[in-house]
């Protein structure tokens, strides 16, 4: 008797505990994927702390939880990364949610370097060499890529985040790392680390131009896109998106290629291809 | 510097409530951050996440000697031991462990002085490559194995651990992520309240062990101990040591001395176990202070927040200066020592607080604990993203376990362990292999 009361009070307790812990805030900003930290949490709570009405940050579980989360809301944004999406497609979950041109909020780039620790003199193109990069990137395929085309003997060591590839490269555990611009540019100034090659085509140092690759202009693809109905909520997170203070923010985090105005089918269709692209390239 | 004074006792406070209540991991700290972010300067937040960082260490271990209830997760390594010491050995053991704590915090941070102004700290960053990880990785569970009764049983439960545990390997191959859509709703604390905390609790309500009388008369009979600066100073130098290990460091620190320590000694042990957690929860900030390099989850939630400030780590920790000549990292040092000098203080303060607590808790332990067991649920769940029928159905299965366990006398650390080791094991293996044999 005295167990079943205590189940029951406990049970009552826990659905009451959980229940006045939902948020009422009238937006709701997501970042659909896994893992819950690091460069894209990052950028999603970047976007929230510029919206100047309430808002609550969600986080779920995984991709599939993120997805059902935006099946019963409304007034949604969120956010997703093309390596997410890509990984996900590689395991069979489909992580991108349809939406129409107009749901689109803005779309940006984030390119990579290929950074050394200085005075590491190994020849890469004659000698073995082990690059780290985040598991998250299609690191075997890209090695792959590098040895078939240039008859190189790169071995990938795909490490936790981008982080992780810096102390990977410190440490002297690889050689060479891939890392996103935006974690490795202030270790390039501080001297710590050196870039030989980017995948910015802009860039003189571009990897094009010294190794045949399928996708030398590798990037980080990200879009921002909205579920709701209410035109205040949309022009809300629109005026957001365009505003100059947030712009620069994203440029001074390292992205480019921002366009958050006049965004049609064919930035969909652009998502999409690099998402296939990369899977029949580097994941097959 | 009104609202600096202000971060620094919030921060205190903060500090305290996460390590002694339990549930919250040091991480919590930085997250409750997030939504003020934008209103708080870079010296605020360092600020409130040291204060965090450092008295979750202190007060983790005080919720664990006198409740039996993990602040912390560095403390579970000796929560069975607890069993086999009187209310007053652990008592005088709160006052050991604070000592040791402050020591270690001490040592460590002079370390990081001695590495910042002898420029050393690229030599350090060597300490955390991944021979040094699966060397101590490899210690770890072999120690955690050898040192209980039924080894076999042990090995398998550490293994079971290891296979459910979460992994983030995304090169791993499909049926890891396949299973673990439904594995992930096991939380390490759903595992913890499943196989260590309910089945004790539903023991302690329906068949009580008989209890010492003179437990509850701790004002008349404490006695205390001559401090064991032996067991402190052993705790610090392993404790500074692995505290470079990228991860759970301050958790390997714990259960790496504990085990180091004659097994007969259990007051030696956890003293000792207690020095490096905190002296590991220093050292560990060394990578990320000097380097920018985050390695424990904490340094990464905090990490991501310099990011959003527009801060360059660890350029712009040298680079600015706050006051008189002071620079962030330099501030960083004092704030380290006011707080780790403030918790020591309040450690041995708190424990009249405790006693209190502990004579109010007897004759209503049954209520106090379904309290504490949904209160642990709401916390774990609020941080950690489940499906809640999945993470109930787990935790009753795992209680089932968990009373069996009981019942034979089998120790849960390894399997608790193993599962929190798990991701480091599969990432140190899998890298250890590609980097040298592939």
């Amino acid at each position: 008797m005295k167990f079943a009361s205590m189940l029951v009070t406990a049970f009552a307790l826990l659905v009451g505990a959980i229940s006045t812990a939902s948020a009422d805030e009238k937006i709701k900003v997501m970042y659909i994927g896994v893992p819950q930290v690091g460069p894209s949490v990052v950028h999603a709570q970047n976007f929230a702390k510029q919206l100047k009405t309430p808002y609550t940050f969600i986080s779920q579980k995984d991709c599939a939880a993120s997805m059902d989360y935006l099946k019963d809301n409304t007034d949604v944004v969120y956010l997703l990364s093309s390596t997410n999406s890509m990984t996900q497609k590689k395991h069979g979950i489909d992580c991108t949610p349809k939406f129409a041109p107009s749901d689109i909020v803005y779309v940006a780039d984030n390119y990579f370097h290929l950074c050394r620790k200085p005075g590491n003199k190994k020849d890469i193109l004659r000698e073995r060499f082990t690059i780290a990069g985040a598991s998250v990137l299609p690191l075997m395929g890209i090695a792959n890529d590098y040895n078939i085309q240039n008859g190189m003997s790169m071995i990938a060591v795909p490490v936790q985040s981008s982080d992780q590839v810096i102390t990977s490269i410190l440490n002297e555990d690889v050689d060479y790392g891939m890392i996103i611009t935006t974690a490795a540019d202030p270790q390039v100034a501080a001297g710590k680390l050196e870039c030989p090659y980017t995948t910015n085509p802009k860039a003189e140092n571009y990897v094009g131009k010294k190794f045949r690759l399928a996708m030398p202009d590798y990037k980080i693809r990200w879009l921002m896109a909205i579920k709701s109905g209410d035109p205040a909520v949309r022009s809300e997170i629109t005026k957001t998106a365009q505003s100059k203070d947030y712009t620069d923010s994203l440029t001074k985090l390292g992205y480019v290629n921002i366009r958050n105005t006049n965004l049609d089918q064919s930035d969909i269709d652009r998502w999409n291809t690099w998402i296939d692209d990369n899977l029949k390239t580097y994941l097959k | 510097m009104l609202e600096l004074a202000i971060i620094l006792v919030l921060g205190l406070v903060t500090g305290i409530l996460v390590g002694l209540l339990p549930g919250l991991p040091a991480y919590v700290g930085p997250l409750i951050l997030f939504p003020f972010i934008q209103d708080m300067t870079v010296e605020q937040i360092l600020t409130f996440w040291l204060a965090c960082q450092i008295g979750s260490q202190y007060f983790g271990s005080v919720a664990a000697i006198l409740l039996k209830v993990p602040g912390e997760a560095s403390s579970i390594v000796f929560i069975e031991d607890l069993n086999k010491l009187t209310m007053n050995d652990r008592y005088d053991l709160v006052r050991q462990t604070a000592w040791g704590s402050t020591i270690g915090s001490l040592i460590s941070l002079s370390l990081l002085l001695l590495v910042f102004y002898f420029g050393l700290s690229e030599h350090l960053i060597k300490l955390t490559n991944i021979n040094t990880k699966l060397t101590v990785l490899s210690i770890l569970a072999v120690t955690l194995i050898y040192f209980t009764k039924h080894r076999l049983i042990s090995a398998g439960l550490f293994a079971v651990g290891l296979f459910f545990s979460e992994k983030s390997n995304q090169t791993l191959p499909n049926w890891v992520f396949d299973m673990q859509t439904y594995t992930s709703d096991i939380t390490v604390f759903s595992l913890i309240l499943g196989v260590m905390i309910i089945p004790e609790f539903l023991q302690e309500t329906f068949a009580p062990i008989e209890k010492d009388p003179m437990d509850l008369r701790l004002d008349k009979q404490k006695t205390q101990s001559k401090l064991d600066i032996k067991s402190m100073l052993r705790g610090t130098w392993l404790g500074s040591l692995i505290g470079f290990i990228p991860g759970p460091s301050t958790i390997l620190a714990s259960v790496f001395t504990y085990n180091a320590q004659n097994k007969d000694d259990i007051k030696k042990r956890i003293i000792s176990s207690e020095a490096a957690n905190n002296s590991a929860a220093v050292t560990s900030l060394l990578p990320f202070l000097f380097i920018g390099l985050p390695i424990t989850l904490s340094e990464m939630i905090v990490s991501d927040i310099m990011h959003t400030k527009f801060f360059i780590m660890p350029n712009d920790l040298t680079n600015g200066s706050i006051f008189n000549g002071v620079s962030i990292i330099e501030f960083c040092f004092i704030i380290v020592g006011i707080y780790t000098l403030l918790y020591h203080v309040l450690a041995q303060r708190f424990l009249g607080f405790y006693e209190r607590l502990m004579e109010l808790a007897y004759g209503k332990l049954s209520w106090i604990y379904l309290l504490l067991v949904v209160y642990l649920i709401n916390i774990d769940t609020q941080f950690n993203p489940v499906y809640m029928p999945r993470y109930l159905i787990f935790m009753a299965m795992l209680t089932g376990l968990g009373m069996w366990m009981l019942k034979k006398r089998i120790s849960a650390l390894p399997l608790v362990f193993g599962f929190i080791l798990g991701d480091v094991f599969a990432w140190t293996i899998f890298n250890f292999y590609r980097i040298n044999f592939y």
